[in-house]
């Protein structure tokens, strides 16, 4: 894993840079506590449909989302997938992402505000945006991810 | 070694506040301490280590007082005096090295107490014990705050209450302490509301320093949350107390040492009501007795936190999940080749599985608790609710023995709670009125606990008035909950099931001590959300009984594995009751294509458990497993059973925490996860 090698600069953060059907998200170093292959996803029936299934993270069940569907992206094939584990508010959460691109050092004033590009739904869920070597990476809020309200309305729908 | 501790005390010169390196301290001389400005009770500043040594050496010395007492009053054998003067004397003395100048003088006078009773100068009475024992709790609660590292309670009003009997040096029984005998007409009575705020950092510390306060200027007549909720630190909101006053006095005393407390809000009602107080003060001493006994029983245990529990369960848990895996490798080694090895491997397995077992077990049992830890307040309940709506009520108890998980308790206990007023309130009729009818005067409650089939059940049951389906019908239609049509064809069993529905409880029902809208349907949701289930009966005239049906145990439980969608889900087994063949059941269509499995002469609705669960099925589905569904049985198809099986339950984590179809997962011998099936969760559809 990465060390935060820097302590002069409190404006500088950490991100781990992923790839969704070709777009480039990013979240934060802090809120992301592994990146783990997983095979046996055991789907959960009467589940929202954005949660791909549950697995068994060393003795411990966890939920993982299809961050595709989460994202209205399209949707993550359940095969053998890449699961970033995170920590949301005192939960573990696990996110299907495609690839990892890297984890890289940036600072705060990279990042710039959401524009009207998106929608305001997804604008949420985006801390906001910034660019990697020319190309455009969203940076996702982990606690704005699977808020209170984006989970009731989906488990109300099911 | 504690000299060793108070010199560096002394050297360090912390222990400031009247400190003294001599064990033998003139307390006269140090009583200005007591005089201290009120509101800035003593802080110690130990370091952490001696602060875990002085409260572990003085919680020993405390419960020794505390067992000493209770036995000197039950065995009088005055020998024990010798003993609880030691203790008394070694709190003393630490408490004194410690700076702690409170708790030592607290120390010193009981200690005078006991020298006394040890020349002969003074009689044991259960007065005298009682006061003693007031000096346990008054250490105990500054212990406890010691270790919270809050101001300590006051001490000194109890102090000086022991000090002016020591005065007294008669043999005769001591009346009551000195506080407390002022004549009748002087006492007040008072309900205070205490709110702890929510930004008060630790809301059940303070909740039982207020208690703590509330006991040292009054008697406490009633109080909500019990004691032993505010002990064990869950009350954190709110406390209501009823509390009789020598005198006007101490009410206000109280409420200007409660008003300290920046984080509490102190609302004080006075009532002038001598005679129906006294009657209630009667149940109280009953009570205490009650109380001080199981404390003397809670002194052979050691206190651990429910999540060091879980941590110790979840690791037990895997150990099973491992052993199985252990098994069956073993197995194939076994297969492959027979020589020596294999056995001697086996053997080593087995033994490791039957240890796995115990520990499994034992650990399983340190969460149980018996029920008279809930049984134990109703008779003081009951006795009051009786006697505040005019009804004389006869309590039976049965199967307080029966044990049942900690974690259930609070649960269960709410659930009872709103029943026994349900059946005191509308349930058991005037005693006019049962003469009338041709019923003794007295009616009946029982309250019994049992065991059965890895469930604990327990029985509220009345001989009142019953429940009318016909005033249910009628109300449930002034509701707008059913049509007149409707109403009139459910049989009369559904329509008392109809109390269960929301927002069934009318205003008219709403009285001071069933009401505040909580209604059947509460203690329904309340049940179900351990895993229980209620069952409801009624019959006019005669009476109502209450079934509820509580898992043994939340953490492990035995569960039947059984096949859908060619992947295993775990049916706890408390609700299967037995598995068939369905290719050799008699299974009949009735109406639109519902199936109907005939058991021994019963027709049970039958459907596929992949069709209710919502899974695609695979394979054709051969077995039936006939379970119990909200006290109902139903049969259910599933393609096939694997085995039974002990499970440790997982939650199924965030965001599903909700589901309603599933209680958790959990994780095979060969680490593949299983759902474990809610058979009460599962809505029931065809």
């Amino acid at each position: 894993m990465v060390k935060v090698a820097d302590e002069k600069q409190e404006q500088e953060r950490h991100i781990v840079v992923f790839r969704l059907n070709g777009t480039l998200f990013a979240l934060d170093i802090q809120s992301v506590q592994e990146i783990v292959k997983q095979s046996d996803i055991v789907s959960v029936p009467g589940a929202p449909p954005f949660i791909l299934g549950i697995v068994n993270l060393r003795g411990r069940i966890m939920a993982v989302v299809d961050t595709k569907r989460l994202l209205g992206i399209g949707e993550t094939s359940a095969d053998k997938v890449l699961v970033m584990v995170a920590q949301i508010g005192e939960h573990l959460v696990g996110f299907t992402v495609d690839e990892v691109e890297q984890v890289t050092r940036i600072t705060s004033d990279m990042v710039e505000p959401v524009s009207d590009l998106v929608s305001p739904e997804e604008a949420r869920r985006l801390e906001g945006v910034l660019k990697l070597d020319g190309k455009l990476v969203l940076l996702l809020d982990a606690n704005r991810l699977l808020d209170e309200e984006v989970v009731s309305a989906s488990l109300a729908q099911s | 070694m504690k000299n060793g501790r108070r010199k560096k005390r002394n050297g360090q010169g912390v222990g400031a506040a009247g400190a003294n390196p001599s064990e033998t301290v003139d307390f006269s001389e140090n009583s200005k301490s007591t005089q201290r400005k009120e509101g800035c009770r003593e802080m110690v500043e130990l370091s952490p280590d001696e602060l875990e040594l002085f409260v572990s050496e003085a919680e020993e010395n405390i419960n020794g007082l505390e067992n000493g007492l209770l036995r000197l009053e039950q065995e009088g054998d005055t020998s024990l005096v010798a003993e609880l003067f030691r203790h008394a004397h070694t709190l003393k003395g630490s408490a004194g090295a410690a700076g702690l100048t409170e708790m030592s003088q607290l120390g010193h006078a009981m200690e005078n107490l006991l020298d006394q009773v040890r020349n002969g100068e003074r009689k044991v009475t259960s007065d005298l014990i009682d006061t003693l024992l007031e000096g346990v709790d008054m250490l105990r609660a500054m212990v406890f705050s010691l270790r919270q590292n809050e101001p300590l309670p006051n001490p000194s009003p109890l102090i000086n209450q022991l000090n002016a009997i020591a005065e007294r040096k008669s043999l005769e029984p001591e009346s009551k302490p000195a506080v407390e005998t002022s004549s009748p007409s002087g006492e007040v009575t008072a309900t205070l509301n205490i709110f702890i705020k929510p930004e008060c950092p630790m809301p059940a510390a303070r909740a039982f320093q207020a208690y703590l306060a509330m006991s040292r200027y009054g008697e406490i007549v009633s109080l909500e949350p019990p004691v032993s909720e505010i002990q064990a630190g869950r009350a954190k909101y709110r406390l209501v107390a009823q509390l009789k006053f020598p005198d006007g006095a101490s009410l206000n005393e109280l409420e200007s040492e409660l008003t300290r407390f920046e984080d509490l809000v102190v609302e004080v009602q006075r009532q002038q009501d001598g005679r129906k107080v006294s009657e209630i003060v009667t149940a109280q001493k009953e009570k205490e007795v009650e109380t001080t006994t199981t404390t003397a029983a809670e002194l052979q245990s050691v206190r651990v936190s429910i999540e060091q529990m879980d941590a110790l369960l979840n690791l037990v848990g895997e150990l099973v999940i491992e052993r199985a895996r252990l098994e069956r490798g073993v197995r194939k080694i076994a297969e492959l080749n027979a020589n020596g090895v294999a056995e001697e491997l086996q053997g080593v397995t087995e033994r490791v599985s039957r240890i796995v077992g115990q520990l499994q077990e034992s650990l399983t049992r340190t969460r149980m608790v018996p029920l008279s830890v809930v049984f134990g307040r109703f008779p003081r309940l009951v006795r009051e609710l009786a006697r505040n709506m005019g009804k004389k009520v006869q309590l039976s108890i049965e199967g307080e023995d029966t044990e049942i998980d900690r974690a259930l308790v609070e649960k269960l206990n709410e659930c009872l709670v709103h029943l026994v007023r349900n059946a005191i309130d509308h349930g058991i009729e005037s005693p006019e009125e049962r003469i009338a009818v041709g019923k003794p005067a007295e009616g009946l409650l029982e309250i019994s606990a049992s065991q059965s089939e890895g469930s604990v059940i327990v029985v509220v049951r009345d001989d009142g008035r019953g429940i009318d389906p016909n005033k249910i019908r009628r109300k449930a239609i002034e509701r707008g909950l059913l049509t007149e049509e409707q109403a009139a064809n459910l049989s009369d069993d559904e329509a008392l099931q109809l109390i269960f529905r929301s927002g069934f409880s009318t205003k008219e029902e709403v009285s001071e001590v069933s009401g505040r809208g909580v209604g059947m349907d509460a203690v329904k949701a309340a049940m179900e959300q351990i895993g229980g289930a209620i069952d409801f009966h009624s019959q006019v005239g005669e009476g109502t009984t209450v079934t509820l049906r509580l898992p043994l145990t939340l953490a492990i439980i035995p569960a039947l594995l059984v096949r859908i969608g060619g992947r295993l889900f775990a049916l706890p087994m408390h609700s299967v009751t037995e598995v068939l063949d369905l290719t050799r059941s008699d299974i009949q269509v009735i109406g639109q294509g519902e199936k109907v499995l005939m058991l021994r002469g019963n027709p049970l609705p039958l459907c596929s458990l992949s069709h209710l669960l919502g899974v695609r099925n695979g394979l054709a589905e051969k077995t039936a497993v006939i379970v119990r569904q909200r006290e109902r049985l139903m049969a259910v198809s599933v393609e096939g059973v694997e085995g039974k099986d002990e499970i440790v339950i997982k939650p199924l984590g965030y965001p599903l925490h909700n589901l309603r179809s599933f209680i958790g997962a959990t994780i095979l011998g060969d680490g593949s996860i299983a759902l474990i099936v809610d058979l009460n969760g599962l809505a029931i559809r065809r």
